[in-house]
């Protein structure tokens, strides 16, 4: 599968955010990878990255202080259409069936999985990914 | 004789009037008062000598609780229900006031329960404070258990990544340690689930009749490979319906079950028998098994959470299944014990509510 340029991971746990790329980086999922442990401030890096330096993809977690994965979510659909579409994954510690029938609302949303992420997660992940895609 | 019975019971009854801790009011239909105690008077907070009052209206010295005048005055009018009401405060004194039939009119009791109205206030609070508590701690353990539970995540991911890329540039002896680090972190992450799941118990839903004999095959079913792979006999006869949560019904005897296939001599084929028996009020199960058996001193301590006969190399567990079924066979309103010996098997005995 072909390589993607960027994926960027959010998370207020700066630990498992570096085991996630150092996860995927194993795998040569990404060549570049940014790692975030402020939502609000990931949301500052896109809106002001030009439009071909905006990620591939969005790793994102829910439960983070002040500005939550949702809180992203929102600011995300009303952003111009690039950001609007980026691909997201949640990924969460505790999967609840509430937070998935509320992610269904963000056309964005491709796909909702555990932490931490480990091989079959990952190759769940890259399924969800293609099929976003194409 | 005759004439002297009479006396004396007239004596009784003013003695009896005079020295019973309750008030005494007699009225007439009106409401007059034709009969007070000083007692009465006391409870009423009159101030006047009693004989003062006599032929005044009692709704005067009722200062309280209109519904109190409304009643009274429609069995008045009636002339033939009874009626108790409590009264608090009064004065700062809790009443309990007894009307009765009586000829002419009513007759009124008073009782001070103030001692025993302020206690069971007193408990009820207390009460309050013990299930907000005993809900915070819940709260607490479900919190600690699942927030705990995620940088040991993380921890484990790296173990697992560290294995992935391959340990050879590693020196074998620290090689070694990571085995440990991964040994021990799955034991935390699995007490904590345990812990997680304990905090949850009494929450899995309402009490529903149930077929204990479609949850021993549920628990068959969960249990299918290890009962395989020991070759392990499970048994039970008639079983009846019983009214509680599924969810815990099956983890109470799936832990039993498992216990009772876990704890035995190696090479020993375990023999699990499931009994029951009727009793007045309550269900009595048991789970029988020959595995080693449990010493007398420790028979109560095996309920305790975390507490653990064995080490791990001998019998791998976490110490709370047990306390599960205990805290479980409680909020479905039973006991739970052992009978046992030494290298002479188990029953685990538990009752549950009808």
């Amino acid at each position: 599968m072909k390589q993607l340029k960027k994926i960027l991971l959010i998370d207020d746990d700066a630990s498992i955010n570096f085991l996630h790329s150092e996860v995927l980086k194993h795998y040569t999922i990404s060549a570049n990878y940014e790692l975030m442990d402020s939502s609000k401030a990931a949301m500052e890096a896109i809106q002001n990255s030009k439009a071909q330096e905006l990620p591939d993809l969005i790793l994102l977690d829910l439960n983070m202080p002040v500005f939550n994965g949702w809180d992203f979510l929102d600011e995300m659909s009303v952003q111009i259409e690039a950001i609007q579409k980026i691909p997201t994954v949640i990924l969460t510690s505790s999967v609840n069936p509430d937070d998935i029938e509320q992610s269904k609302g963000y056309t964005n949303v491709i796909g909702f999985l555990s932490k931490p992420l480990d091989v079959e997660e990952l190759t769940e992940l890259m399924k969800l990914y293609r099929a976003s895609t194409t | 004789m005759k004439r002297n019975n009479t006396s004396e019971l007239k004596q009784l009854l003013v003695s009896l009037v005079g020295n019973t801790p309750f008030g005494i009011i007699t009225i007439g239909f009106h409401g007059e008062i034709t009969m007070i105690n000083q007692q009465a008077a006391d409870l009423l907070g009159i101030e006047v000598q009693v004989s003062k009052v006599l032929g005044q209206s009692v709704l005067k010295y009722f200062k309280v609780e209109s519904h109190f005048y409304q009643s009274l005055s429609e069995m008045l009018t009636s002339g033939r229900k009874s009626m108790d009401i409590s009264l608090e405060p009064f004065d700062d004194k809790y009443l309990s006031i007894r009307i009765r039939p009586f000829i002419n009119g009513l007759l009124i009791t008073l009782e001070d329960i103030t001692d025993f109205a302020k206690s069971s206030k007193q408990l009820r609070k207390r009460k309050e404070e013990l299930e907000f508590k005993n809900n915070e701690l819940e709260q607490f353990a479900y919190i600690a258990s699942h927030d705990l539970q995620e940088p040991l995540n993380t921890v484990r991911g790296f173990i697992k990544l560290i294995k992935l890329k391959g340990m050879e540039s590693i020196p074998t002896e620290y090689q070694g340690y990571f085995d440990h680090i991964e040994q021990s972190s799955e034991r935390m992450s699995s007490q904590l689930t345990g812990l997680l799941e304990y905090s949850r118990i009494g929450k899995h839903g309402d009490k529903e009749e149930h077929q204990i004999n479609s949850i021993l095959n549920e628990v068959r079913d969960d249990l299918k490979t290890h009962l395989d792979d020991t070759r392990a006999v499970l048994e039970w006869a008639e079983m009846p319906i019983v009214n509680g949560v599924k969810a815990e019904l099956i983890s109470l005897f799936r832990n039993l079950i498992n216990n009772a296939m876990k704890y035995v001599e190696k090479d020993v084929i375990p023999k699990v028998e499931v009994g029951y028996r009727a009793l007045e009020g309550y269900h009595e199960f048991v789970v029988k098994d020959n595995g080693i058996g449990i010493d007398s001193p420790y028979h109560d301590k095996i309920f305790v959470i975390y507490q653990r006969l064995f080490n791990k190399s001998q019998y791998p567990g976490d110490g709370i299944g047990l306390a599960h079924c205990k805290k479980i066979v409680e909020l479905h309103g039973g006991k739970i014990w052992v009978k046992s010996e030494l290298g002479k098997g188990s029953a685990f005995y538990f009752t549950i509510e009808r």
